[in-house]
């Protein structure tokens, strides 16, 4: 019985110890993770699927994977861009397209950013190459002014059958 | 990281710690307990769960609040747009000066001038007209008049319209007697149009009638 007692205290202590540990892990993780999670919050990735067609939506399809443009002709898409903060900076765009070659029409993207009363803006366009595939547009937004409290917005066009899988932007105070 | 995942590691820790013990002492009452332990340790993760969720959402009130007062502090609509104006006009005007400071690179400028005459024919709106435009060896300077009744704030997308990957784009609206006219400052494949600061790089500050304002650009 003693002996038993013994035992289980001695369960308790490890239990103890073990919890310890774990948490001093946990916490070193935390603190090494903690400065990579808070990076993380400004890229921002998201999907096609944020984006609205100038068209009836009827002419989208819209799959987990990408936005298709299914108007039979080229159709312009709105993807809006999140502003975390209302003086922050956008590092940089990437818009993922994949030209499917059936127009001769090929995805091409423009990032605006637009004044508060909208009667400035500043534009980057980037178009996909020729040839079919996955493409990546990227944009650097150099010499680009980021209006304080105006808006950034992405402007895509695509052929016929053209997708947009997602876009990334980064944001920084 | 938000207190809810700290709290939330914590009691997962503490878990992990009681069935690590659990497992090490193997005796049925040994167990009984631990599973007792278990339970009471789901239930104080379930419980802090709640307040810190309370918690969070009193927080999350208070700084929209805290942030609503801020916005009803900034200035008003029709200063942001003022200011704005200022800097634009600033911005064109270092542009148009750069433009007439840049040699002429013929080979380039007359191809991106006949460029942005027949991408405007091709593809502008309908009336709207080319009033100039002028290439350089990096930039070109377009002026565009909107026929009358347009105020000129449909959107077009003038970049691939014109041909070319950059442009800042100030929108003129009618004035008595004169129609609304576009202006385009737009820069060559492979160049940046020009900061309005040439030296300086960097968040801009001034201080107009009491009021922080700042404006980035990016080389």
């Amino acid at each position: 019985m003693k002996s038993e007692t013994r035992l289980n205290d001695h369960g308790r202590l490890v239990t103890v110890i073990v919890a310890c540990v774990g948490l001093t892990l946990g916490g070193v993780v935390m603190q090494g993770l903690g400065p990579r999670i808070a990076m993380a919050g400004d890229n921002k990735i998201l999907p096609a699927h944020a984006c609205q067609p100038e068209e009836d939506p009827e002419y989208t399809i819209f799959s987990a994977r990408y936005l298709e443009n299914d108007l039979g002709a080229e159709q312009t898409y709105w993807c809006p861009v999140l502003r975390d903060d209302t003086q922050s900076e956008l590092e940089f765009v990437r818009v993922r397209v994949e030209n499917r070659g059936s127009s001769y029409k090929r995805p091409e993207c423009t990032v605006h950013s637009v004044s508060v009363g909208g009667t400035f803006t500043d534009s980057e366009y980037e178009e996909s190459p020729s040839t079919t595939g996955f493409f990546s547009l990227e944009f650097p937004l150099n010499g680009f002014t980021e209006y304080d409290n105006g808006h950034f917005v992405i402007e895509c066009t695509l052929g016929d059958e053209d997708r947009i899988l997602s876009y990334r932007t980064n944001e920084s105070p | 990281m938000s207190r809810l995942t700290h709290v939330s590691l914590f009691v997962l820790a503490g878990l992990a710690g009681a069935s690590a013990g659990a497992l090490v002492d193997g005796s049925p009452h040994a167990a009984a307990r631990s599973r007792h332990e278990l339970v009471a340790l789901a239930n104080e993760l379930a419980r802090r769960h709640t307040q810190v969720e309370r918690g969070d959402g009193t927080r999350r009130a208070e700084a929209e609040a805290a942030e609503d007062d801020v916005s009803r502090e900034g200035p008003a609509l029709d200063e942001l747009i003022e200011h704005e104006r200022e800097i634009a006009e600033r911005r064109a005007a270092v542009i148009t000066a750069a433009a007439e400071r840049e040699t002429l690179d013929p080979s380039w400028s007359a191809a991106a001038e006949h460029r942005i005459a027949e991408g405007l024919a091709a593809h502008g709106p309908p009336g709207v007209a080319l009033v100039s435009s002028t290439c350089k060896t990096t930039l070109c300077i377009v002026e565009l008049v909107h026929p009358p009744g347009d105020p000129g704030t449909e959107h077009v997308n003038w970049l691939p319209v014109f041909g070319l990957p950059r442009g800042f784009f100030v929108r003129h609206p009618p004035q008595p007697g004169r129609h609304a006219r576009t202006m385009a400052y737009l820069a060559r494949k492979g160049y940046s149009l020009p900061l309005a600061e040439s030296n300086r790089r960097g968040p801009e500050r001034w201080l107009v009638q009491g009021i922080n304002w700042s404006r980035k650009e990016r080389r």
